[in-house]
C-alpha cells in the first residue's frame, strides 16, 4: 500500500531562493492492485507524486510510506530495494540508445545478477507479451514511438514490479497506439499489478472508468472511484 | 558480475563509436606527448654527457718516464671513485692520430723531414661529474712524486668553464623537468576534459539505469572498462606510430637531433616505454572516468 500522510513538497529555486510548494499537505491512500490515474494541469503536482514513490525525491514534510518503507528516512541501498519493486514507463520513453531492445529489457535484470539462461527465457517471453519478439535486435533508434513505449512497458514489468508509474506514456503516441498501450497498461493491472498512471488525455480517463484523483496548484481537487476527467 | 561488466563495457567501447573515439584521441595525443617527453629526457641527457664527455684531463709526461710508471700513476687515478676512465695514448699512438687529424696540412710534411716524434706520452683522465675534476686536480697536485715525471698537464684547472658548464648541465635538466611536469599536466587535464565531457553525454542513460534499480557498481564499472579499453587502443596506436616513425626516419632524426639515436633509445627502453605508459595510460582512464561518473551517481 501507498500512503501520503499531509505530505508537502517545496523546491527552492536558486536565483531568488524561495521555496515554491508543488504539494501542499496531500493524503492518500493507494491500494496494492488498483489502479489510479492522476490528472490536472502541468505543474499540479502529478509528477512530483511519481518522484515521491519512486524515493527521487524526498517530502520536505509529512510522511510517504511505500509498503514498509518511508521514503524521507530510506538510504541509498532500500532506494535500490525500492526501485526494483517499481516499473517506470515515461512520455519520453528513457530507453538505453545504445541496447538492443533484448539488452534494454534484459538490464534490470542483469542488474540484479540473474542468470543468462533466465534473463533469456523472461525477455523473449516479456517481448511476446508487449509483441515485440520480431525486433529483439533492434536498437531504439530503429523503432516507432508506439514500439519503443512498449519497449518501456517490457522492460518494467519483466522484473514483475509491484507498482507501475507510468508518467504521460501516451503523450508521445497517435490514438491507435495509445489505445494499445492502455490495454497492455490495464492487462498488467489484472494481474496484480498497482498502476498510477499520469495523463492528460481526456479520452483515456473517461474510457477506462478507474479510480481518478485530480489535482491543482499542489492539492488533491477530486479523488473519486469511478472518475472522469474534469479540470 | 564481473563478465557482465566487461561485456557491457566492451559493447559500450564499439557501440558508442564516436564517444570512444574522442576518448581514445585524448589518450592517444597524452601518451604521444609523454614519448615526446622521454624522448626530449634522453635527448638533454645525451646533449649534457656529450658537452661533458668533451672535458677531460690531459697528463703528459717527460720522455723519459718508462711505461710501467706510467701504468702505476694510471692505477692509482683509477682506483679514485670519481674517475670514469682513463685512457693511456703513447708517443706513437700520439703521433698517428696527430698526422691522421690533419692529413694534407703544410706541417704533416715538415713533421715527416724532421722524422722526430715530437709528442710526449699521455693519460687522459674522464671524471664522472665535471665537479670530479676538482677532486682529481688536487689528488695530482698533492702526489709530490708526480712533480719529477709530469712535464705538463692541460688546462682542466679553468675551474670557471668546468662550473659553467656544471651549472648549465643542472639548469637545462631542471628546465626540462620543469616542461615534462608542464606537460604531463597539459596532457592528464586534456584526457581528464574528454571524459568527463563523455560521461557527461551519458548523464540520461546513468539515470536511466538508477531508475531501473543497477547498482552504482553495476552503473560505473562498464564506462571505467570502456575508458580503460579506449585507453589500450590509444597506447596500441601511439606507439605503433612512434616506433614506425622512428624506424623509417631514424637518418633524418638522428641527423636534426646532432647524432642522437632515437630509434636505438626507443628500443633499448622499449620495455619502460610499453609497461609505463599502458599503466600510465590505464590510470588516466580509472580516475578520470571515475571521477566523473561519481557526480552523476551521487544525485
Amino acid at each position: 500500500m501507498i500512503q501520503f500522510n499531509h505530505v508537502s513538497k517545496d523546491y527552492y529555486l536558486e536565483l531568488n531562493k524561495e521555496a515554491k510548494r508543488v504539494l501542499d499537505s496531500i493524503n492518500l491512500k493507494i491500494q496494492k492492485n488498483e489502479f489510479v490515474t492522476l490528472c490536472g494541469k502541468t505543474g499540479s503536482g502529478k509528477t512530483t507524486i511519481m518522484k515521491l514513490i519512486s524515493g527521487e525525491e524526498k517530502p520536505t514534510f509529512g510522511e510517504v510510506k511505500v509498503g514498509a518503507l518511508n521514503i524521507g528516512q530510506i538510504n541509498e541501498k532500500q532506494t535500490r530495494s525500492l526501485r526494483q519493486k517499481i516499473g517506470f514507463v515515461f512520455q519520453d520513453f528513457k530507453l538505453l540508445p545504445y541496447k538492443t531492445v533484448f539488452e534494454n529489457v534484459a538490464f534490470a535484470l542483469e542488474a540484479n545478477n540473474y542468470k543468462d539462461d533466465f534473463i533469456k527465457k523472461e525477455v523473449l517471453g516479456t517481448l511476446e507479451i508487449v509483441n515485440l519478439s520480431d525486433k529483439a535486435n533492434s536498437f531504439p533508434s530503429e523503432l516507432s514511438g508506439g514500439e519503443k513505449q512498449r519497449v518501456a512497458i517490457a522492460r518494467a514489468i519483466i522484473k514483475n514490479p509491484e507498482i507501475i508509474l507510468a508518467d504521460e506514456p501516451t503523450g508521445n503516441l497517435d490514438p491507435y497506439n495509445t489505445r494499445d498501450i492502455i490495454k497492455l497498461l490495464l492487462k498488467i493491472n489484472s494481474n496484480n499489478t498497482t498502476i498510477i498512471l499520469s495523463t492528460h488525455n481526456k479520452d483515456i480517463v473517461n474510457n477506462i472508468q478507474k479510480r481518478v484523483i485530480t489535482l491543482d496548484k499542489g492539492k488533491i481537487l477530486r479523488d473519486e472511484k469511478q472518475g472522469r476527467y474534469v479540470i | 558480475m564481473i563478465k557482465r561488466i566487461f561485456k557491457n563495457g566492451w559493447l559500450n567501447f564499439i557501440r558508442q563509436g564516436s564517444l570512444s573515439f574522442g576518448t581514445m584521441f585524448a589518450i592517444f595525443l597524452a601518451i604521444v606527448v609523454a614519448q615526446g617527453l622521454f624522448i626530449f629526457h634522453g635527448l638533454i641527457n645525451y646533449s649534457i654527457e656529450e658537452v661533458e664527455n668533451q672535458i677531460d684531463v690531459s697528463l703528459f709526461f717527460k720522455e723519459e718516464v718508462s711505461r710501467e710508471n706510467i701504468s702505476l700513476f694510471k692505477e692509482q687515478i683509477e682506483a679514485l671513485s670519481e674517475v670514469k676512465h682513463v685512457v693511456f695514448i703513447s708517443k706513437e699512438q700520439a703521433y698517428e692520430s696527430f698526422v691522421k687529424n690533419h692529413e694534407g696540412d703544410i706541417y704533416i710534411e715538415a713533421l715527416k723531414i724532421i722524422e722526430i716524434n715530437p709528442f710526449l706520452p699521455s693519460l687522459r683522465i674522464t671524471a664522472k661529474t665535471p665537479s670530479d675534476y676538482k677532486t682529481i686536480s688536487e689528488f695530482i697536485d698533492r702526489n709530490e712524486d708526480l712533480e719529477d715525471l709530469i712535464y705538463k698537464m692541460d688546462d682542466f684547472r679553468r675551474e670557471e668553464v668546468i662550473e659553467k658548464i656544471e651549472h648549465l648541465s643542472s639548469n637545462i635538466r631542471l628546465l626540462g623537468l620543469i616542461l615534462i611536469i608542464v606537460f604531463s599536466f597539459l596532457a592528464f587535464l586534456t584526457t581528464f576534459n574528454t571524459i568527463r565531457l563523455t560521461i557527461f553525454s551519458q548523464r540520461k542513460e546513468i539515470e536511466i539505469m538508477k531508475l531501473v534499480g543497477a547498482s552504482n557498481a553495476f552503473i560505473r564499472w562498464p564506462y571505467i572498462i570502456q575508458s580503460i579499453f579506449c585507453a589500450l587502443v590509444g597506447v596500441i596506436l601511439s606507439s605503433l606510430i612512434i616506433f614506425s616513425l622512428l624506424y623509417f626516419f631514424n637518418d633524418s632524426i638522428t641527423n636534426i637531433l646532432m647524432g642522437f639515436n632515437v630509434y636505438e633509445y626507443f628500443l633499448s627502453n622499449i620495455s619502460i616505454i610499453l609497461i609505463g605508459q599502458t599503466i600510465i595510460a590505464i590510470l588516466l582512464a580509472l580516475f578520470s572516468s571515475y571521477v566523473a561518473i561519481s557526480k552523476y551517481l551521487k544525485k
